[in-house]
């Protein structure tokens, strides 16, 4: 589990967060929704501490991991898989050095152990065969599955997603909403997706918190968040229409 | 525009925050260097592509500069009827001089502008980020392996700079000034002291060093797109060949003042 605690982050002159307190709950997909810039991937980005935090506290599993050197926040990112939003795959690597990073750096497994290991992940996503391409010669949907192998290689605890489906086609973004759920399903890990895409929250979540001018403007199921009378909750879901 | 503006006073704000980042990046690579593991494996690689990218380039500049040298000085000598001489001018001015500095300068333009890029890229598209989010440590992996790559090569490239350059400075002193090999190579001997071999080792050191920190750091810390990486190329290149150039006559004075004889 994954508590935030009056989390504050501010750019320059300009506050992203304010005071945000959310709880990511263990083994549930949590979807943070938000307009664009209201600061949801730097809530994930603080989570991991990529970002330094301005105030509040990150509590995981019980430990408050706010004072955390980077060393000590290594050990914690071991538990932790994230795929962004650009994919981020390392574009000098193949898609299998690539899923086999995260193997090869933090486990003692031999390298057949870790092809194994990298043959399940792709098989996983429906990405067999494609061990040896580069990220360049995949489609941006096939680039995110592959981030999304490469961020459950190591089985991780939690797994970070943001904006999964931005700029895929509807089909392509189905399939990621799918894949989000069956690893939630498959590996039992706490799933947070940030997103301003309901179709993809209204799929996958367990619960959803929706951020407004960095604070947080509703929190419930996705049921709760279809039937709230909550006016920028409404003006969300219909996307500004009035209706 | 404000007088502060006018002065350019204005830029004084960002320059002393970069160089502050920039300390603050040394110390991240050092504590990076102190503790395990070592990447061998990334060092021996990014060592190739350092000697491979750069290997003709400097073989070619050495051996011009070796022959111009020669002819230049060979030239001016024969007035004085001392073109015997010319082995010694142009070994001590390519090892103590042009061979580290041209072979630095060559490699930053092939090699820190080719390390600003390839990290400024990954910087702007998450990869750095996506390495720490896997709980790697970039300053490990990425700047750490770099760097001590230019540290092992840029000597071992600027010995191969200095021996095609005397060859090159042969090949002028046997056929257009007619000094025989015999004497172009005892005066060679005769000219270089250890302390000659001396500096011109640390001097590229010290070089590959400023590359290799001042690309690593630029590209790292690269911001903007793929504008953002093209100028953090361009000031990577800039920057490093003032160092360069600042640094010299910083080690040029030391070794005289503490090492040969004036």
């Amino acid at each position: 589990m994954i508590e935030i605690i009056r989390l504050s982050k501010s750019f320059g002159d300009k506050p992203v967060l304010k005071e945000l307190s959310l709880v990511l709950e263990k083994g549930q997909t949590t979807v943070v929704l938000g307009r664009s810039g209201c600061g949801k991937s730097v809530l994930l980005k603080l989570i991991l501490r990529l970002m330094s935090i301005d105030s509040g506290r990150i509590i995981i599993d019980n430990i408050d991991t706010t004072d955390f050197s980077e060393k000590r926040m290594m050990a914690v990112r071991e538990k932790m898989g994230m795929l962004f939003q650009g994919s981020a795959l390392f574009d000098s690597m193949t898609v299998y050095e690539n899923v086999a990073y995260t193997l090869r750096e933090h486990t003692r497994l031999t390298e057949s152990e870790i092809a194994t290991t990298v043959s399940e992940k792709l098989g996983f996503v429906e990405m067999s065969g494609t061990e040896s391409l580069l990220p360049s010669e995949l489609s941006g949907g096939m680039q995110k599955r592959i981030a999304l192998a490469r961020a459950m290689a190591n089985n991780p605890d939690f797994i970070f997603f943001d904006e999964p489906t931005t700029g895929l086609d509807p089909i392509t973004a189905q399939t990621i909403n799918e894949l989000i759920k069956r690893v939630q399903e498959h590996t039992g890990a706490s799933v947070a997706v940030v997103t301003h895409d309901l179709e993809s929250a209204a799929f996958v979540a367990q619960k959803i918190i929706l951020i407004r001018e960095g604070e947080k403007h509703f929190e419930g199921s996705p049921a709760e968040f279809q039937n709230s009378d909550n006016e920028f909750v409404r003006l969300f879901r219909t996307g500004g229409k009035v209706v | 525009m404000t007088l502060l503006q006018l002065l350019r006073l204005d830029r004084i704000g960002p320059f002393l925050t970069h160089i502050y980042r920039y300390f603050i990046f040394l110390g991240n690579v050092f504590v990076a260097l102190s503790r395990p593991p070592y990447y061998f494996k990334e060092i021996k690689e990014q060592m190739f592509q350092t000697g491979n990218r750069s290997l003709s380039i400097i073989c070619l500049t050495g051996l011009f500069t070796g022959m111009v040298l020669a002819f230049q000085s060979g030239m001016e000598m024969s007035r004085f009827g001392a073109k015997a001489y010319i082995g010694a001018v142009v070994a001590l001015s390519l090892v103590r001089e042009l061979g580290p500095v041209l072979t630095a300068l060559v490699v930053t333009g092939r090699v820190g502008a080719g390390i600003t890029a390839e990290l400024g890229s990954m910087a702007v598209t998450d990869q750095i980020d996506a390495m720490r989010a896997m709980a790697t440590d970039p300053y490990k992996k990425l700047a750490m392996t770099r760097i001590l790559a230019l540290i092992f090569m840029l000597p071992i490239l600027v010995a191969i700079a200095d021996v095609v350059g005397l060859m090159g400075g042969m090949i002028i002193a046997t056929t257009n000034l007619n000094v025989g090999f015999e004497l172009y190579r005892s005066m060679i001997i005769e000219a270089l002291l250890v302390e000659d071999l001396v500096s011109g080792i640390t001097k590229p050191v010290v070089f590959a060093f400023l590359i290799g920190t001042i690309g690593c750091y630029l590209g790292m810390n690269t911001t903007g797109g793929t504008k953002g990486v093209g100028s953090a190329t361009t000031q990577s290149v800039v920057l490093s060949s003032i160092c360069i150039f600042i640094f010299d006559f910083i080690l040029t004075k030391l070794f005289f003042l503490f090492g040969r004889p004036v």
